[in-house]
């Protein structure tokens, strides 16, 4: 049927819609916003408040004075930091793959836009864990290969892969040179990271202790 | 609550011209919400027009997002400015008609500046000075992209009719 065009654009968008699910999640994400935004203060906040300033100028001067030693020292901790909460992130939202195979030469075929190829971790392959396939994401703003994987008891691990630059990820341990991971749990998910044949690598999974 | 349901629809449906696949334009949408209820917090204020910011996220996380996947084409985004500009207006897409089927075959065909372009001006209702100072682009250039886009809608139909 023959249409003007803009009613044509209108009726072609018109056909995407939000699921059910994914509606919901951006709703609780809205509410869980406002609500915070939200909570009424109690009659003692403007001491609490007082307080408050009173330690923060002690807390302002302290830093100030230890600033040198502090900088370098939390400039140092703050990098694995952060790329463990970012990995995390994307663990928990478990994007959908782009590629799915058992075998990593297909997986590295797929990834076409990196410039390092995605290889097999000698340190996560002892794990026995069955490799579904991958996905791009980025790790720091830098192209990475994310490879999703199942484990025994069915639950899913990532393996973050991406190009080892210590100017922007620091100096961190590499295991070919006997180097210990470094292991970081950030919003419930236990993160390791390390660096292994010239490239960072960063595993994530569900924190879960044992009983 | 800042977006209803209408309005999440409406910035999918903007996420989804601009990248073509409905589940990245989930994540788009997903990350820019996120980003504009942190904006909101760090303002302690509401935003003014929450359409147009939220809009701004989405298509500046999908350029950062083309430009760390490399197939970030600056032409793409920049156009050829230097292209001599017809005399035209958006009017020249208002007398268009088109056969829907064949809208939905080009949809994919056309870069993301044409769809978002389509978006902006087909959904919302955006004039061309409305679209140049949403997406901070000069007028010329928007004119030129609309000459190409309406050459390539006849180009597909004539194409579809002698078929």
């Amino acid at each position: 049927m023959t249409k003007a065009l803009r009613e044509g654009v209108e009726n072609h968008l018109s056909q995407y819609q939000l699921n059910d699910d994914q509606m919901q999640h951006l709703m609780t994400m809205q509410e869980e916003n406002f609500s915070s935004e939200e909570r009424p203060h109690t009659g003692g906040w403007n001491i609490r408040m007082l307080q408050f300033t009173s330690l923060a100028a002690v807390l302002i001067i302290a830093v100030s004075l230890a600033w040198p030693a502090f900088y370098s020292l939390n400039n140092a901790s703050e990098i694995p930091r952060s790329i463990a909460m970012e990995v995390a992130k994307n663990h928990i939202k478990l994007k959908p793959l782009e590629v799915t195979s058992p075998t990593l030469t297909t997986i590295r075929r797929y990834f076409t836009e990196l410039d390092f190829s995605p290889v097999k971790s000698q340190l996560y392959e002892r794990r026995g864990n069955s490799l579904l396939g991958a996905r791009y994401c980025s790790i720091s703003g830098v192209s990475a290969a994310q490879l999703r994987y199942k484990d025994k008891r069915g639950q899913f691990q990532t393996l973050y892969e991406v190009g080892y630059d210590p100017e922007i990820y620091g100096s961190l341990p590499d295991i070919n040179k006997g180097e210990t991971p470094l292991v970081i749990v950030a919003r419930g998910v236990k993160t390791i990271i390390w660096i292994e044949q010239d490239l960072l690598m960063v595993s994530a999974e569900y924190n879960e202790t044992e009983n | 609550m800042v977006f209803d349901r209408p309005a999440l629809d409406r910035l999918y449906q903007y996420a989804i011209s601009l990248c073509g696949a409905e589940a990245d334009a989930y994540d788009l949408l997903q990350s820019a919400l996120e980003r504009y209820l942190q904006a909101q917090r760090k303002k302690n204020q509401q935003i003014e027009n929450p359409q147009a910011y939220m809009r701004q996220i989405i298509r500046n996380s999908f350029i950062d997002l083309h430009r760390q996947q490399r197939v970030y084409n600056s032409d793409e985004f920049d156009e050829q400015i230097h292209t001599k500009v017809p005399d035209i207006s958006s009017h020249s897409l208002e007398n268009l008609v088109i056969e829907q089927d064949l809208l939905e075959k080009i949809w994919q065909h056309l870069n993301f500046n044409e769809r978002e372009l389509l978006y902006l001006w087909g959904l919302l209702g955006h004039t061309i000075d409305e679209i140049a100072l949403e997406l901070q682009c000069p007028r010329g250039t928007l004119l030129a992209r609309i000459h190409r886009l309406r050459k390539k809608l006849q180009k597909t139909q004539t194409l579809g009719a002698s078929a």
